[in-house]
């Protein structure tokens, strides 16, 4: 068992929110860098960059957990993360249908790159994913659970699409253990507040849009292996979790 | 009706000073869940809404919203405001609930 630096929420150039250089070449490179081993690439609704992410990460040997950031029809965001490509693209598949069919204003939210491993341009995804998906939460979470995933609520505290925020409150027959902050947010205050999280399990990301984002994410997994099942495993539990 | 008319009749404070004051607006749409406006609102309308943070400002210029009318006098946030005068939407508050306010600007003739 070895103690490996997670970034488990990442977006790419897909997000119509992320920044240019968001791509797997530079993701992977960036990671290297600042110590990162193990990236979930979670992007928002979709899944098409995942593929490229991994084989580039295969190259430098780091670890790319296939996740996609979902937008519920509460407003909330959850992270899905899953044990095999073909498991992100299936659900994937499934929340397509969901989707309101709109297109995307590129000028406001800007361009939604699809790419290879070599960070060439494969399309432009011209839907609007930048949007409530017409599923619940436990819908999401059921769906991930079935191909083998776990889902949980993304920057919880985050005004915007953040469970506390957005309800009000967590509530309790929800079935998360997990709950993701943002790095920015101080972790004993945050449970000082919420005293009902002390049992959870907390993952602290970057959620980075900007390559200069990678690495301020402060969360350490205890793992036999690098793979994504051990990983998926590994974060439901709080002893084989811990934030430095 | 004029922004400026709505700005009267729901006693609002303006954020953005004369922005779109004279501008002629159809509709309006009240809804916190950003979503649902990007989906459903038109253009040309007003946003009723106690959302606030910088978002509203990206999903109004989506959508071709003119003004967002912030209820419940919720504090806006001055990048938010400096935001919508970039963009062009204006910012107007007022002390009302968002049900209130609908049901003034549905009886001033907003459709």
């Amino acid at each position: 068992m070895k103690w490996f630096k997670a970034e488990l929420h990442i977006h790419t150039v897909l997000s119509a929110c992320a920044d240019w250089e968001m791509t797997p070449r530079n993701i992977i490179l960036k990671a290297k860098e600042v110590g990162v081993e193990v990236l979930a690439i979670t992007d928002h609704n979709s899944a098409k960059n995942v593929g490229a992410c991994i084989r580039a990460g295969q190259r430098e040997n780091i670890l790319v957990i296939p996740g996609i950031e979902v937008q519920t029809q509460e407003e909330v965001h959850l992270v899905s993360l899953f044990p095999t490509e073909e498991m992100v693209l299936s659900f994937e598949e499934w929340l397509k249908e969901y989707i309101p069919n709109l297109i995307n204003n590129e000028e406001i939210f800007g361009v939604q790159v699809v790419v290879d491993e070599e960070d060439n341009v494969i399309e432009i995804d011209k839907r609007l994913l930048q949007i409530s998906a017409r599923v619940s939460i436990e819908d999401v979470v059921q769906k991930t659970r079935e191909l083998r995933g776990i889902a949980y609520p993304a920057h919880v505290n985050r005004e915007f699409c953040g469970i506390i925020p957005v309800l009000g409150f967590v509530p309790q027959d929800f079935p998360f253990k997990i709950l993701e902050i943002g790095h920015s947010t101080d972790i004993s205050s945050f449970l000082s507040e919420h005293p009902e999280f002390s049992e959870h399990v907390i993952i602290v990301s970057s959620d980075a849009h900007f390559l200069d984002s990678i690495g301020k994410g402060r969360t350490l997994v205890c793992l036999d292996r690098l793979d994504p099942y051990n990983l998926i495993e590994a974060i439901q539990d709080k002893r084989r979790v811990k934030i430095w | 009706m004029k922004i400026r008319e709505i700005v009267d009749i729901l006693d609002c404070e303006v954020l953005t000073g004369e922005l779109n004051m004279d501008e002629e607006v159809t509709y309006g749409y009240t809804s916190d869940l950003l979503s649902e406006v990007i989906g459903k609102a038109k253009a040309d309308s007003v946003w009723v809404t106690i959302q606030s943070h910088l978002n509203v400002v990206a999903v109004a210029v989506l959508v071709g919203i003119k003004a967002i009318i912030i209820c419940e006098n919720k504090s806006v946030d001055p990048k938010v405001v400096e935001k919508a005068k970039q963009e062009g939407v204006a910012i107007i508050r007022t002390k009302e609930n968002s049900f209130r306010t609908s049901g003034i600007l549905f009886k001033a003739g907003l459709k």
